[in-house]
């Protein structure tokens, strides 16, 4: 079995699709997003940095490894842990990064090994990757998480470093192959609110809404901000202030008026 | 709420703790008329009782429907001098201690410079206890190693069935007299023994029926003078329900309140069990009532919920009787402990939520009180809706219900070789101990500090602490050459400590059943009537008597620790370690922080600390489990601390796992405080290690910020994560759910957080009346759902 490079893995998640799930974040992207939550993810190997730990009010110096190597097979075997957890709320298995589709080899098999199992499974994912590599992994997957963070090519292109054309042809080539897909759309305040933006997301989403059930909205936090300060990255990010609760309101009225449920937080 | 609840919950919470001497005074002028050949002891205990309540005074608060107080007014808390003795200077300590004090008037403490103590002096069933354990159970009691639960209060620990809501108190009478009918005095040994104790019993009995005639007086009395004819009229009701019960079985719902009010307070007047007593299984016990009652107009619902307020703010009158000595000084739990039962599963096996369920959950969520406290117990059978009910109520964050898996108790009571039926009809009770209820004397008899017994194998027998030899020489640990010699003394360092507390148990029990019988509490539990035995003497039909084991987070760590680090890494010697340790780590940070960040930790579904659980967990069951006491009880293990970790903290020194020395140990089966670091699920799965179904209640406490209870659909994953972890066979789990923020601007600012509760262990308690320490560790404790 191939060997997967993950970089965390997170149980009892709540927020990343139905029931109780295990998500696996998967290391590497072809991205570079500005507002990029999981930076550590960005860099597909493993690397280590200096931190300091709290003992006794005191900062003792440690490392602390980003990233880890792993057997397919004992990676299931952690994930089958929670399978009571999964089995009682109809959750399961959700993959994310990073970019899960850069490691296609690894994902596939994991994907075959939790349908084995019997588990749900998501992909979460940017959409940047070759169309065969989602044909592959089409008949495991019962669900995908699917980015949609700029309309404008030009911006997409600024903001995250590649092409959106991709990104949008195997949105549609998943909708017409019968997948389920639940566009996650990040609410970067200046980078995808202004109105044309707002407008073609909503018009890109009308046109597919009867292959839809509901659209989520990602509003920015600055959760990571400290990450960024720890990796000793710097953030693209000029500082932003996170979407406040009205804006985010209208925001969804604006999206439901295509006939879908929206919901902000996924 | 209507105004009357409004004001009545205001009074009870702004009442303030009193010590009354009305008790100690009775009881002593009743010992000092007694002519000591008069009575044998059980029925001398009963004319104590009967005497109490003959002269006790009539409390009857102002407006309210359901009446009776154990003390003389709300708040006002009896002491038990036969039990034991408040000294002076005891008094001084309750009456000024910042953390629940209870205060003491001159009249008061006159009452004991000049009555109670100079007549209980030498006599108190303290001294008796004192007396008769060995220097080797005193040696291990002094050193921490176990606390002792009757050492100032009784037995106790038992919840009501459903008798009362079916027997009158005539009734009882009569089966007594029967049973004494039938006594055959050419064949049975003990005839004489039953009788002078079914005599006592019918004494009680007569004295329950006469305590709520005196009340039936008073009420007349008052509704004569009364102006207000509403209030004339409830006050005419409730003489008429005082001169019913609990003379006949009930036939409505008020009086069925009523009747179990006087019954709650007749057991906690009689001496002063362990964690109160309780009406149990509330919705199963008075649903028939409720539905005749509504049925009939008699009452609508708003009434009938009026009513049930009006039972939950009597329990909030009456905080635990406090303690003397050192424990009188640091006991930071004056609650007591009742734990009202929703939901579960009917006699017949089938789902026992009702309607009443619901509205009683309403009832908990609208008075928000400490007492009583309240639990949920879930079957798979039960309905989803009403565990996302009950999780809603938790979310309001002040620590209720606590959460029970029916379908595990009822495996862990029948393992124990109940009935099926007995053991449906049982729950939790305490924090979280598994009981049949109106069948059973399940008694506890004290925490048992695992980590202490840890440190002093590791100094070969050796308290560091006082220097004083207690344990067994078990070897010095730094000849150990594997991981399998440590585990072998440490089994025999168990074992022999376990020795020492079950023959102080045996001793205790022996006194209480001789000295203490408590033919009232006796008169309640089947079968104590039949078996012509009292409660104390393993009168009811089960008996079972448990040791606490605690720090079982912490010990795990600790093994895990020396076997990853002295055996297998071999980073650092056995010597060089415990040398460390007496340092209390001092100079020793980045081996701490080695230890903290980087060592395998129980609460992470990590097998490598996980195995030592378990083990720990068996070594501990086998030392106890299957033992039997002189009343025929089985010992029993359940794993839970309620605030024990704190103490037996302070009396461990630095340990492996990177704790200093007098910190707290690690509570319930809780991993050590901020040490899980893989979220719940994981937290569940290292607790699933052990196996819950041999012990009679674990407890298991997990902390959530609010917003883990943000919508419905959280709602739903929290109410997922305990079917699941209830599907495993886990006993009990509790949340609390505060933010770390609000709490440490609590500890500064406790004025603005006056309202603030939380659970600590299995109860819960205002936030401000923690000490300093327990404060700590509940901020400390790791909050899921924060980043």
């Amino acid at each position: 079995m191939p060997t997967a490079i993950i970089f965390d893995i997170k149980r009892f998640a709540v927020h990343d699709g139905p029931g109780i799930r295990t998500t696996v974040f998967l290391k590497g992207c072809p991205l570079r997003c500005w507002w990029c939550h999981n930076p550590e993810s960005q860099a597909k190997e493993p690397y280590t940095v200096d931190i300091e730990r709290k003992v006794n009010g005191q900062s003792i110096p440690g490392r602390k490894t980003y990233g880890e190597k792993i057997e397919v097979a004992a990676l299931m075997e952690t994930l089958l842990k929670d399978r009571h957890f999964y089995e009682e709320s109809g959750g399961g298995i959700t993959f994310s990064g990073g970019e899960p589709m850069m490691q296609a080899d690894a994902l596939a098999v994991l994907l075959e090994e939790c349908k084995k199992n019997g588990l749900h499974t998501i992909v979460d994912t940017s959409g940047f990757a070759k169309c065969e590599q989602f044909e592959r992994i089409l008949d495991h997957t019962d669900l995908f998480l699917y980015d949609l963070k700029n309309m404008d090519p030009e911006l997409h292109k600024k903001y995250t470093g590649v092409d959106n054309g991709l990104i949008q042809s195997n949105a549609d080539f998943l909708l017409e192959s019968g997948a389920q897909i639940i566009f996650r759309i990040p609410v970067i305040p200046g980078i995808s609110t202004s109105d044309d933006e707002v407008n073609r997301m909503v018009f890109f989403i009308e046109e597919r809404k009867e292959y839809l059930k509901e659209v989520h909205l990602l509003p920015y936090h600055r959760i990571s901000e400290n990450k960024y300060f720890r990796l000793r990255m710097k953030q693209q990010l000029p500082e932003v202030k996170e979407p406040d609760q009205k804006f985010m309101w209208q925001l969804k009225e604006k999206f439901e008026k295509t006939g879908l449920d929206v919901f902000i937080g996924g | 709420m209507t105004d009357r609840i409004v004001r009545l919950r205001k009074e009870s919470l702004n009442a303030v703790n009193r010590l009354s001497a009305e008790r100690g005074l009775l009881v002593t002028e009743f010992y000092k008329g007694l002519s000591a050949t008069q009575y044998s002891i059980p029925v001398q205990r009963a004319r104590a009782f009967e005497y109490i309540l003959k002269n006790k005074a009539i409390c009857i608060n102002n407006n309210e429907l359901i009446v009776g107080e154990r003390g003389p007014a709300p708040k006002a808390t009896p002491t038990y001098p036969e039990i034991n003795l408040h000294s002076l200077e005891d008094l001084d300590i309750l009456d000024s201690r910042k953390k629940v004090s209870f205060r003491v008037d001159k009249q008061t403490r006159k009452a004991y410079e000049e009555v109670i103590i100079p007549y209980w002096t030498g006599k108190t069933n303290r001294e008796r206890i004192f007396n008769n354990l060995d220097s080797a159970w005193k040696g291990a009691y002094a050193a921490g190693v176990f606390t002792e639960f009757q050492e100032q209060r009784a037995p106790g620990h038992t919840v009501l069935g459903d008798k009362i809501y079916r027997k009158g108190m005539k009734e009882l009478i009569e089966e007594i007299r029967a049973t004494i009918e039938v006594l055959d005095f050419l064949k049975d040994p003990e005839a004489y023994d039953k009788r002078e104790e079914l005599k006592a019993m019918e004494i009680t009995a007569g004295a329950l029926i006469m305590y709520a005639e005196r009340y039936a007086e008073k009420l007349e009395a008052l509704a004569a003078d009364e102006t207000d004819p509403q209030r004339k009229k409830e006050l005419v009701q409730m003489a008429a329900i005082c001169r019913k019960v609990p003379t006949e079985a009930p036939t409505t719902m008020h009086e069925a309140l009523q009747y179990y009010w006087f019954v709650h307070l007749g057991v906690i007047t009689e001496l002063n069990p362990w964690d109160s007593f309780n009406p149990g299984r509330l919705d199963q016990h008075l649903y028939p009532f409720y539905l005749d009652d509504l049925e009939s107009g008699l009452l609508d619902k708003k009434e009938a919920v009026e009513l049930f307020q009006s039972f939950w703010i009597k329990f909030n009158n009456h905080p635990s009787p406090p303690k003397v000595g050192v424990t009188g000084e640091e006991s930071n739990t004056y609650t007591d402990f009742c734990l009202i039962n929703l939901g579960g599963l009917k006699e017949d096996g089938s789902n026992a939520v009702n309607e009443l369920s619901f509205v009683l959950l309403d009832v908990i969520e609208e008075m928000r009180l400490l007492q009583p406290s309240s639990m949920v117990q879930v079957s798979k059978k039960n309905p989803g809706s009403f565990v996302d009910r009950a999780v809603k109520i938790v979310k309001t964050g002040f620590g209720q219900p606590s959460i029970f898996n029916t379908d595990a108790i009822i495996q862990e009571l029948v393992r124990q070789g109940k009935r099926l039926e007995d053991a449906r009809n049982g729950g939790a009770s305490g924090c979280v101990e598994s009981g049949a209820f109106g069948t059973e004397a399940y008694i506890l008899t004290g925490y048992f500090n695992l980590v202490k017994v840890l440190e002093l194998t590791l100094n070969n027998g050796v308290d560091p602490r006082s220097g004083k030899e207690i344990g067994v020489a078990t070897g010095d640990p730094s000849s150990f050459k594997s991981f399998d010699e440590l585990k072998k003394a440490f089994t025999r360092q168990m074992q022999h400590f376990i020795d020492i507390k079950i023959t102080g148990n045996n001793v205790i029990e022996r006194i209480f059943s001789t000295h203490m019988p408590v033919p009232f509490l006796s008169l309640l539990i089947d079968d104590c009537i039949g078996n012509g035995k009292d409660y104390n003497a393993g009168g009811a039909r089960y008996n079972t008597s448990y040791v606490q084991g605690v720090g079982l987070g912490s010990i795990t760590d600790i093994l895990t620790s020396l076997q990853y680090h002295v055996f297998d890494r071999e980073t650092i010697t056995m010597g060089t370690f415990l040398e460390v340790l007496s340092d209390n780590f001092k100079g020793h940070d980045e081996l701490r922080a080695s230890l903290l960040y980087d060592t395998p930790k129980f609460g992470n579904d990590d097998d490598n600390a996980d195995t030592h659980a378990r083990w720990v967990f068996d070594v501990f069951y086998e030392s106890v489990n299957g033992r039997k006491s002189p009343r025929g009880a089985t010992y029993r293990i359940n794993m839970l601390s309620t605030t024990s970790h704190v103490y037996f903290g302070k009396v461990v020194g630095a340990t492996a796992d990177g704790r200093l020395a007098r910190e707290p140990l690690s509570e319930g089966i809780s991993p050590f405080q901020g040490m899980d670091r893989k979220g719940p699920t994981a937290v569940l799965n290292s607790a699933l290690k052990i196996d819950h179904l041999k012990t009679g209640g674990t407890l298991l406490n997990q902390k959530f910020t609010p917003d883990f209870f943000k919508d419905e659909r959280s709602i739903r994953k929290i109410t997922q994560l305990i079917r699941s972890y209830f599907r495993m066979n886990g006993h009990h789990i509790q949340f609390n759910v505060v933010s770390a923020d609000t709490l440490r601007d609590a500890q500064t600012h406790p004025e603005k957080y006056q309202d603030l509760i939380v659970r600590v262990a299995g109860y819960s308690d205002y936030f401000n009346e923690l000490g300093p320490e327990l404060q700590d560790e509940i901020i400390r404790r790791t909050e899921h759902g924060s980043l």
